[in-house]
Order: structure tokens, then C-alpha cells, then sequence
């Protein structure tokens, strides 16, 4: 998940690589198969800021694979970056984007509803 | 085909939707449980057919904060039923964003049952409580009744305790109302907060609090 990212040559991907592979080094080693339960919360919890986790790590990674997807995108379609979808799909994305788009002022100056529409396990 | 829809962008709070057929699939992963009954209640509407919340609880000494994953699955008649219901969730989303901080900025005024059924009401009417919060929440509220020098309002006191739970659900609904309309017509927040509607309406109903 991370190579993407860190493939990037930039800033971006090398504030990741440190805190990636500590955290990595860090992982507790199970004994007879059995992992302690702080280590467990550890690795799942979604800390606050400042306060990184694995989970954390993998949440933040997500974002900046989002960005970089939508910057694959082929195109955006009513406000939605989309990326190999079928003809079929194009009539839902509109319908769907539509009523976001129609109700999206409701959240004045908030920041949000970045949407990405793509095919999966075709 | 996937549709992801980053909500408000804060950490944990996500939908993403699965669509194939006419089966829709909506996996919504958010740190307030509060909030994932609020988009389950916005969609009783349709047969949503509701999988196990999935929670992950850190311990008491831990810094790190709790959150759920829940599924929903979703089965259209025909394809103008999907059409519909992805419309619905796409008009609804909107009013996830900054829910629970809503929320918190009305525990000054309302009881909790009320706090949450006038965000229901308020995304029902796609009012939402955007409005409110641009215009600084419970500040809004609180500058009004600083305003009003025989306010019957003493520090520590709650809205609902002097007005009453309806009078005080009745008061947020205008001022949600009041908020969103200034905003959307481009008033100015001054205008919306110091001589607006709100304002009068409070009035009215501190003097009768005040027996007059």
C-alpha cells in the first residue's frame, strides 16, 4: 500500500518512509502465536494527531492514494473524478452526483464530499 | 463500480459504495456511533438491511480513539428504485459532515433526545446544521441572549430549562432556518446574528419566561 507513495520522489513520500519504517521495526514479535492486547490497540487504534499509529500511518496513506487516483482520473463527470467505468455506470454517477451536488452548499465553507468513482474486481 | 465519497475529510469518515446490479452495498466508517444511527435513521426510508457494527474500543489508558464500521445492503425493484436511492444518499451526505459537532454545541440549549431530532428534522428539511455552525454554533445562541439585558438566562442555566424543551427545539429550529437562508442569500452574519429573526424571536420568548 505504502509504494505508491513512496515511490514519489517528494516531500510528500519521505515525511512517510521514516515513520513507516520505524513503526515496522517496532512491531511486536508474537510469542507461541499470541500478540499482547496493548500491542493490538496499538497497531488498530486511530490516534489523534501527533500520536501516530499504524492504523494512523494506513489512514493517512489512504488519503494521499485517493489524491493520487483522482489525479489518474480520466476525467470528472459531474464533479466526481472517475477513473474505467462503464458506459452503464455513466446514468448513476449523475444521479448520484447531481443530488450531492445540488445539497453540497449546505456545508458552507466545510471542506468535503470529494468523491471518486472507479470499477473494482472487473 | 465503487463510488468513495471522503465526507468531511477528517480522519475515519468515509462511505463507500458498492454498486453491482441492483444491489447496493454502503460501508460507512466513522468515530461516532451517534452518527452512523443518524444515517441509518435518514435511510429507514429503504429497506436497508443493516450487517453487525464492527467496533474497535481502546483501552481507558489509551490515547487513541474508538470507531465503527457498519454495512448496509440495499436491493432496488428496477433501476428507477436504484436511480432513487442513490440520489437519496448523494442529497444526504452533505448533512454527515460536522453532525457530531453540532451535536455538542447544542448541549447548552437542548436536552439530548431533542439535540438529535432537530439534526434529524433539520436534514429532512435539508436545512442541515452547516448554517449553524458557520455562524459560530452555540456562540450565535449564547451573543443573542448576552444581548438581552432582562434575560432570564443566568449562567449555568440551559435553554430548555428556561424556555422549555419545545420552546427551546422550536427556538433552534428558526435559528438553523435563519442561519442557512442569511447564508444562502448572501446576508451578512452580522445581519444574522445581531438583528436577525432569531433575535426577535428569543425576545418574545425570554419576556414570557420573564412573566411578562
Amino acid at each position: 500500500m505504502a509504494e505508491p507513495v513512496l515511490a514519489r520522489a517528494n516531500t510528500e513520500s519521505r515525511e512517510f518512509r521514516a515513520p513507516l519504517e520505524h513503526m515496522i521495526a517496532a512491531l511486536p514479535k508474537p510469542e507461541e502465536d499470541v500478540i499482547e492486547r496493548s500491542a493490538v490497540d496499538n497497531l488498530t487504534c486511530a490516534a489523534k494527531t501527533g500520536q501516530g499509529s499504524l492504523h494512523q500511518l494506513v489512514m493517512d496513506l489512504h488519503k494521499v492514494l485517493n489524491t493520487m487516483q483522482a489525479e489518474l482520473s480520466e476525467e470528472h463527470l459531474d464533479g466526481a473524478s472517475v477513473y474505467r467505468i462503464d458506459a452503464a455506470d455513466r446514468p448513476l454517477i449523475s444521479a448520484f452526483m447531481a443530488e450531492l451536488n445540488r445539497s453540497a452548499g449546505l456545508k458552507f465553507s466545510h471542506p468535503g464530499l470529494g468523491t471518486t468513482v472507479t470499477r473494482a474486481g472487473d | 463500480m465503487v463510488i468513495q465519497n471522503d465526507i468531511g475529510t477528517t480522519n475515519a469518515h468515509v462511505m463507500v459504495i458498492h454498486v453491482k446490479g441492483m444491489r447496493v452495498q454502503i460501508t460507512h466508517m466513522d468515530i461516532h456511533p451517534e452518527r452512523i444511527q443518524f444515517l441509518r435513521d435518514m435511510l429507514k426510508g429503504y429497506e436497508v438491511s443493516w450487517g453487525k457494527e464492527l467496533n474497535r474500543q481502546a483501552d481507558a489508558g489509551l490515547s487513541g480513539v474508538s470507531f465503527q464500521l457498519v454495512q448496509g445492503q440495499f436491493a432496488a425493484k428496477d433501476s428507477t428504485e436504484l436511480l432513487n436511492y442513490l440520489k437519496f444518499l448523494g442529497s444526504g451526505l452533505v448533512f454527515l459532515i460536522d453532525w457530531n459537532r453540532a451535536r455538542k454545541e447544542l448541549r447548552g440549549f437542548l436536552k439530548g433526545k431533542d439535540r438529535l431530532a432537530l439534526l434529524a428534522r433539520a436534514a429532512e428539511q435539508e436545512i442541515g446544521q452547516g448554517g449553524f455552525l458557520e455562524l459560530e454554533g452555540a456562540n450565535l445562541i449564547n451573543r443573542a441572549i448576552e444581548q438581552r439585558r432582562d434575560s432570564a438566562m443566568h449562567f449555568g442555566d440551559r435553554l430548555c430549562d428556561i424556555l422549555g424543551d419545545e420552546g427551546a427545539v422550536e427556538f433552534l429550529r428558526f435559528v438553523f432556518r435563519a442561519a442557512m437562508e442569511g447564508l444562502r442569500d448572501h446576508q451578512s452574519p452580522g445581519l444574522t446574528q445581531d438583528r436577525g429573526r432569531a433575535w426577535a424571536v428569543l425576545a418574545n420568548w425570554t419576556s414570557k419566561a420573564n412573566g411578562d
